[in-house]
């Protein structure tokens, strides 16, 4: 069914892909240390706007990741206040290509083998729940938004029509018994299912085929969307969140009629689609049309809250979360969520990704609001947000296995989910020595160094400080450049338009700083002094951080007897990050919880 | 000097190495990145990390054996990602699969039985040859 989602871009598409070109360089990227997480360094390989580092990950894993290089030097030189250092290294277009290549293949291929990790630990719990059981009851991504009262008629309201009409049109399309066809035919495929099993062979190997558990809760969501298309519930109202404009224009109407129509079309389509996980992605397209319809019939902009079940919560009459930074924040999230609508409605054609961001910027900026208005705990969630308001749903069929075979099922379960924890832990199991984020940067590149010197170094390559001294002996350094941390570029900008001693005085301790008062992190360790500059004044500042948070750790006692752990543990760890001071070296630089705008690198 | 940082390295990368370095509960996470939203991109359906992700996922999964229903079944979990839970209604998605085979060395004869598979009509396998002609050398 064409829609306008299918409108031509061809030429766009084209012309971005057209404009990639070979590469014959990469950046090692050295990250100083500082408190906090990752506190001893860290590496990474850039290609272009792509960084791939790797990470610490649960049960002794190491996790690759890719960044785009904005977000990555935002987090680190920003926010973690660390110093990157650039080693750009020479190398031939194929030997880049490849390596981007094989790191992006081993991204892919662990972010499935991890799915699948998880997969197994709910397959098991799944079987254990199988026998007690005689329907299925279980959490439906985005079936929340729905007011679907088990005994009671849905209430009605002129911005439920849509659904209703979307519903009618699926049945004029594909036959009047078309629902009750296919949710008979999922029942049947829910009640057929079985344990598969899946063999991880190297890091790059993508395992094939979905898991059990997968397949069991792709297949209750499909129905559930079925029921909820069959039912055409409205929406529950306390789940939308208002945008600020009061009404709508007249254009504005129109772009959202538009939508509305996309999405119908486009839930139409997928309910003939091959996706198997199609029920989620109907989910929020209905939920997504009845906040629109609700729009229309309120003449204001509403969507669903995007904030998920499981967010994290922070107090902010807790007092962790400076005043300053709370008023920049819901003045970024308002202009996240003023620029998120406008791009909206200054589209040419509609685009899910378009209204993703609306609803994104709008639950957030809702949350912030609420949380300095009235000091309600302030729901944050980081990355793209996607509506996924969980219901439980009962009555569903469940898998039917034969006779005593269950049992087996079970045992084959906990057999297999331990295995396949055992394969990742071979695969890419984290050490602290033999393999961590800086050492299988290192272990990647393809040329190894050649000279003693090099290969001396090349032992100490779990050190990030070390590693890119490990990349200049096998490699020809281009440049080498570095970006300052944030609290130095202030001090640097500061010093010249101020006078460099009375910054210098200002900003040497967290009592007086005005840089740190405003935007420091909330959650770093107790300390007194910022490392100065000299060398030479470092150790008398170790000596008074370490004399006042040894202080602190003891006037801390009273309260660790008391329950309150947090005082104490933020002074004793300022004691051990002190240590360093005292012989010259500065790793304490004090974080920040966030960075103005005009401020940033 | 730098000894004595590296001594120190050692010491402090014992208490916390390789993890990121702001945690998922910073009141910094109750706005979106700066550089996350699609202003820094076309705002289309061309955005180039979506075109990277899915074409190198589609890689992935066929360079391992798999087939156009793995193809398929891939492509929810890396379009949500990218805040898209409807990708069979982007073109982008067809190129960069396009792209992601030409990149596993599916053959001619191959391209038009994964396209054939994988696309619902007439124009999605297209677009789908489209970008596996269109990948870069």
């Amino acid at each position: 069914m064409p829609t306008i989602f299918h409108s031509t871009v061809v030429f766009a598409v084209s012309l971005a892909i057209a404009t990639a070109t070979n590469a014959t360089s990469f950046d090692i990227l050295a990250v100083e240390a500082n408190e906090g997480d990752s506190s001893g360094g860290h590496l990474a390989i850039r290609f272009d706007d792509q960084v791939f580092h790797y990470q610490h990950y649960g049960p002794g894993l190491l996790q690759l990741r890719r960044d785009r290089w904005d977000d990555f030097r935002y987090r680190y030189s920003d926010l973690g206040n660390r110093g990157i250092r650039i080693v750009e290294v020479a190398s031939d277009d194929d030997e880049v290509d490849e390596l981007r290549d094989r790191l992006a293949s081993e991204l892919f291929a662990q972010r499935r083998q991890l799915a699948l990790l998880e997969a197994a630990a709910d397959t098991t719990q799944l079987l254990d729940r199988l026998p007690g059981e005689n329907a299925l009851e279980i959490e439906i991504p985005a079936a929340g938004f729905f007011d679907t009262p088990p005994d009671l008629q849905p209430v009605r309201r002129p911005g439920c029509a849509a659904l209703a009409e979307v519903r009618d049109r699926v049945r004029a399309h594909f036959g009047a018994n078309a629902l009750a066809r296919e949710a008979a035919r999922i029942d049947g495929r829910i009640r057929a299912l079985s344990p598969t099993e899946h063999q991880v062979d190297s890091r790059t190997d993508y395992p094939r085929g979905l898991a059990f558990s997968e397949s069991l809760r792709q297949a209750a969501e499909l129905r559930v969307a079925i029921e909820i298309l069959s039912r055409a519930p409205c929406l529950r109202t306390e789940l939308l969140r208002p945008s600020a404009t009061d009404s709508l224009s007249a254009a504005q109407r129109r772009t959202l009629a538009q939508y509305i129509d996309d999405i119908g079309s486009r839930l139409v389509d997928l309910f003939a689609s091959p996706r198997e996980d199609r029920g989620g992605a109907m989910l929020v397209a209905m939920a997504r049309l009845g906040a629109l319809g609700e729009s229309l019939a309120a003449n204001r902009l509403l969507v669903v809250d995007a904030l998920p079940d499981d967010a994290d919560e922070i107090d902010p009459t807790s007092g962790r979360v400076r005043e300053p930074v709370l008023r920049a924040l819901l003045e970024q999230a308002s202009r996240d969520a003023d620029e998120a609508q406008q791009e909206l409605f200054a589209a040419a054609r509609p685009l899910e990704r378009l209204l993703t961001q609306v609803e994104a910027a709008t639950s957030r900026h809702y949350e912030l609001t609420n949380g300095v208005r009235s000091g309600t705990p302030i729901r944050v969630r980081s990355g793209p947000l996607i509506p996924s308001r969980a219901a439980t749903w009962s009555g569903l069929p469940k898998p039917r296995p034969p006779a005593g075979v269950l049992a087996q099922w079970q045992a084959r379960a906990v057999e297999a989910e331990a295995h396949a924890l055992q394969r990742m832990q071979a695969l890419w199991r984290y050490d602290l020595i033999a393999s961590n984020c800086a050492s299988e940067i290192i272990e990647q590149l393809p040329r190894r160094p050649e000279s003693l010197r090099g290969r001396l170094l090349e032992l100490f390559a779990f050190i990030p400080a070390v590693a890119d001294d490990v990349v200049g002996e096998s490699y020809t350094v281009v440049s080498t450049s570095r970006i300052a941390p944030f609290r130095e570029r202030y001090l640097e900008r500061e010093s010249r338009t101020r006078g460099s001693i009375k910054v210098a005085l200002r900003e040497s301790n967290r009592l007086t700083s005005r840089l740190y008062g405003d935007w420091g992190a909330s959650d770093d360790s107790l300390f007194l002094f910022f490392p100065p500059r000299s060398a030479l004044l470092r150790p008398l500042a170790g000596a008074g951080n370490l004399g006042v948070t040894v202080a602190a750790t003891i006037g801390s006692v009273p309260a660790a007897i008391n329950g309150d752990f947090e005082p104490i543990r933020a002074a004793a760890r300022g004691a051990v990050f002190s240590i360093p001071e005292l012989f010259f070296v500065p790793i304490r630089k004090g974080s920040f919880e966030y960075v103005p705008a005009n401020e940033r690198f | 000097m730098k000894g004595l940082a590296i001594a120190a390295t050692l010491l402090l990368a014992a208490v916390s190495a390789c993890s990121f370095s702001k945690s998922s509960e910073s009141i910094s996470n109750s706005v979106s990145s700066p550089f996350e939203s699609s202003s820094n991109s076309s705002g289309g359906d061309s955005d180039t990390a979506y075109l990277d992700d899915v074409s190198d996922q589609t890689k992935t999964v066929v360079a391992s054996g798999g087939s156009a229903t793995d193809v398929r079944s891939s492509l929810g979990t890396v379009a949500r990602e990218h805040g898209v839970t409807d990708w069979e209604g982007l073109d982008s998605t067809y190129i960069a699969v396009g792209r992601g085979l030409a990149a596993a060395g599916v053959d001619d004869g191959d391209l038009d039985s994964f396209a054939g598979q994988l696309a619902n009509d007439d124009r999605s396998a297209g677009l789908i040859r489209r970008g596996y002609s269109s990948r870069p050398n």
